[in-house]
């Protein structure tokens, strides 16, 4: 099939138009929170961070922020900061805005009259951003403009058919982001991979991420690293999804597939079912939901590498 | 300690600074009998911000509070403001090799970034 | 001096009678999530810990789960788990039932997928919040009360406005015969030879000083100036120029009563009097390990303005000036700027913020509960930094 996704001014190739209201820190959270329950439309995280923090963590996260708010699949973000945050919510916003074409706006808390005055800001800002969106249209994508970020169970990386579907992907022309302690997934390479940081991106059809101290965590940096997808393959029942990239859960063992079916995407018992799989991820990538995306999943977890002061 | 009827406090005799209690502009002569004070600020102090009660020397403690809050990095004269500009932490200083703090913490070599 | 609360099994006296839905581990928020939104009454939070922990790392997690799901505050709980987790499931369960609440346990793995754990989380919370109108209110002295103090945002004013008035507020809390929480270490850094003067024992005096030892070695591993996180960019803005100069003013919350005990993240007094509980400065870690450690209520001094809480805790807001008061209404619940614009002295601003503790006690709502508010975020140690 066709792949079809959007377009962007700043160059990019998004396969959803989100809106994004993004704390800079922990205490903008309920902002963040709140618009999104009041608009659906809205994808959020909630997080803990943004402040208190030293060092090269502190860079990280601001990294980690930066990305998700330039990330493809969002059409505008909405930085909310509350103004006195480690994270400094408007030099997130100034350097956003200088690196790309992104639409990026900032409200801060503590200059809009509290949490009604800064809800109030974004309300108007959802039906602005809503009014430019409306008339956009899906045109026709290629793999090659997608970046799949692909995580399986610890024990499964050494496995040939998570392998094959890694494979499979980059055959398709896909671009593969793999947590760097799941490098046997692209066992079968001969060229070496480039390992990058937590939630860092590099130019090669596939390379390797620092990954998260859990699941979670390692999801978000593979959001955080440019993936339009991600892939997770897992012998386990799962709750989460990233809010931005949709995530999209097969299932590797039968007896857990019958069980928890309907928390799947689907199951992969052999090759035979890998172009299926593919044509699940095309119809994904150009609109239809996940299953993750049918619980609005948004959620978040952020790999820290220093201390809280 | 309470505050009296001027727009800045000084909060223990020992202090060199004293806190705005509200925005003051350079040239306000900051005349305190309580405190034998008669300074002209050289400098616009932002509420809640300090300015110098008695010339502290670079190198020299600043005391706020009755107590050390930090070291003057440059010669600072009486009316000057007194912020991060002019004066450093003497405690966390994860960045100088070779810092002891007073609880003993020491910093015995680079950290890699 | 009384207020009405309600009587737990473990003689504890909750001040709110919440129905809390607790996700252990992040795998369960999505479920918590739908769960809270569709049963009014119903509050949770969002966790992202849990999993891949170890150590005296997991044993602090542990520490906040049992804390919340025991808490006073608290009329019963859906412990959600995703059947995976590193830990007994049961340890938590059996701390909310020993505290004599009602508890359903639900996991994912056991209970068939996400729409079958969201249906019986529905049902147990409606089941229970039907339960809890029938809790009685009893008047019951102050004694009770386990107060957590603390500041964020600070700015200069926080030493002589609202940290001394709370620091009142806190006296006639030990006064009574309660308990006051003093945390954020770092925040103790330039101050805490003055703390352990006031110790009671030569030992509290030394643990006082060790935890922030501890805490000045851990962050200057990261090989950086402090300055930029502690005091932090708003702190800067706000007049303050190092980290001694903000811990000085921060400890005038505590008042002046002698320094009873020395306690880690999330525990819980053994004491009444004055406490430290060794927390970091995050507003939010702090926050969440107070309430951990039992806090029913915590008094909350904000310079710049802050509109956080608690999902459990009423959380009294205090701004240390009356620009930030009249600007953010929304979310400050006190102005203690009326000391610095020199219309009340910090007895009678500590007088009237007690009197707030005790109507807020009583039920009153703070703006933070009416606003929803549910921060919550573990101190975790130990990383793989």
């Amino acid at each position: 099939m066709t792949l079809m996704g959007f377009l962007r001014k700043d160059g990019s190739l998004g396969i959803r138009n989100h809106l994004f209201a993004m704390p800079a820190v922990v205490c903008a959270n309920q902002v963040a929170l709140d618009e999104a329950q009041k608009h659906p439309q809205i994808k959020y995280i909630e997080h803990q961070h943004g402040c208190a923090q030293i060092g090269a963590d502190l860079e990280q996260t601001r990294q980690v922020m930066m990305a998700l708010a330039l990330h493809p699949n969002v059409y505008a973000t909405m930085i909310v900061g509350l103004g006195c945050e480690g994270v400094i919510a408007r030099n997130l916003y100034k350097d956003a805005r200088a690196k790309s074409q992104k639409n990026v706006d900032l409200v801060v808390i503590q200059e809009s009259g509290g949490t009604l005055g800064t809800e109030n800001q974004i309300d108007q800002w959802v039906s602005q951003r809503e009014t430019e969106m409306a008339p956009l249209q899906r045109s026709p994508i290629q793999w090659s403009d997608l970046v799949v970020g692909v995580m399986v169970d610890p024990g499964l990386a050494k496995a040939a058919l998570p392998q094959s579907c890694v494979q499979t992907l980059f055959e398709a022309g896909a671009r593969v982001v793999l947590p760097a302690n799941q490098r046997d997934l692209a066992a079968s390479w001969t060229t070496p991979l480039p390992t990058v940081d937590y939630g860092n991106a590099a130019p090669n059809p596939v390379w390797l991420m620092q990954p998260g101290a859990n699941e979670l965590e390692t999801a978000t940096g593979l959001t955080a690293a440019g993936a339009h997808l991600l892939l997770h393959l897992t012998a386990h029942p799962h709750a989460f999804g990233s809010p931005l990239a949709p995530t999209v859960r097969w299932c590797v063992e039968e007896p857990c597939y019958h069980q928890f079916h309907g928390d799947f995407d689907g199951q992969l018992q052999d090759k035979l079912d890998l172009p299926r799989l593919m044509d699940q991820l095309a119809h994904i990538a150009s609109g239809q939901h996940s299953v993750a995306e049918t619980y609005s999943m948004d959620d978040f977890a952020l790999y820290r590498i220093g201390p809280t002061v | 300690m309470e505050i009296s009827g001027r727009p800045w406090t000084i909060m223990d005799t020992a202090d060199d600074v004293a806190t705005a209690l509200m925005d003051l502009s350079a040239g306000t002569v900051v005349d305190d009998p309580d405190w034998q004070l008669h300074i002209t600020l050289r400098m616009d102090i932002p509420f809640g911000h300090k300015f110098a009660i008695r010339a502290i020397p670079k190198g020299g403690r600043v005391h706020k509070y009755g107590q050390v809050m930090g070291s003057a990095i440059s010669d600072i004269e009486p009316g000057d403001h007194v912020h991060v500009h002019n004066v450093e932490s003497l405690r966390g200083r994860g960045d100088l090799v070779g810092y002891k703090s007073p609880t003993g913490a020491v910093q015995e070599e680079e950290t890699p970034q | 001096m009384n207020f009405l609360g309600y009587p737990r099994a473990d003689g504890r006296i909750g001040v709110r009678n919440h129905v809390l839905i607790l996700p252990v581990s992040y795998e369960m928020n999505q479920v918590a999530d739908r769960i809270a939104r569709t049963v009014p009454g119903a509050v949770t939070f969002r966790n992202q810990h849990g999993l891949d922990q170890s150590g005296e790392d997991l044993a602090q997690t542990l520490r906040v789960y049992k804390g919340f799901a025991s808490h006073p505050n608290v009329y019963g709980v859906v412990l959600l788990g995703w059947g995976h987790e590193p830990f007994d499931l049961m340890e938590i369960a059996d701390a909310a039932v020993i505290a004599g609440k009602p508890v359903e346990l639900i996991t994912l793995e056991q209970v068939g997928g996400m729409r079958q754990a969201i249906e019986r989380g529905q049902h147990s919370a409606k089941l229970f919040l039907t339960d809890r109108d029938q809790s009685p209110q009893e008047s019951v002295p102050l004694s009770n009360i386990l107060l957590g103090t603390e500041c964020g945002g600070s700015d200069a004013c926080s030493g002589i406005s609202a940290n001394p008035a709370l620091g009142v507020v806190s006296d006639k809390v030990v006064a009574a015969g309660g308990t006051s929480i003093l945390s954020e270490t770092t925040e103790l850094i330039g101050a805490e030879h003055l703390l352990a003067q006031r110790a009671v024992t030569p030992e509290i005096g030394a643990q006082i000083l060790y935890i922030v030892r501890r805490i000045e070695e851990s962050s200057m591993r990261m090989g950086v100036d402090l300055r930029g996180a502690q005091p932090a960019p708003g702190n800067i803005a706000g007049g303050i120029t190092t980290i001694e100069e903000k811990s000085l003013g921060c400890i005038h919350k505590a008042g002046h009563s002698p320094i009873v005990e020395v306690i880690e993240y999330a525990q819980r007094p053994t004491k009444s009097g004055l406490v430290i509980m060794d927390t970091p400065g995050h507003d939010i870690e702090q926050l969440t390990g107070m309430v951990a450690g039992g806090s029913q209520i915590v008094i909350f001094t904000t310079g710049r303005g802050t509109p956080t809480g608690s999902p459990i805790v009423p959380v009294i807001k205090v701004s240390t000036n009356s620009f930030t008061y009249e600007r953010m209404r929304d979310n400050i619940d006190f102005n203690a700027g009326t000391i610095v614009d020199r219309v009340e002295t910090v007895a009678q601003a500590g007088e009237r913020l007690f009197q707030q503790m005790l109507d807020v006690l009583n039920g009153q709502r703070t703006q933070a509960e009416k606003l929803g508010h549910r921060e919550f975020g573990i101190y975790r140690i130990g990383q793989s930094f």
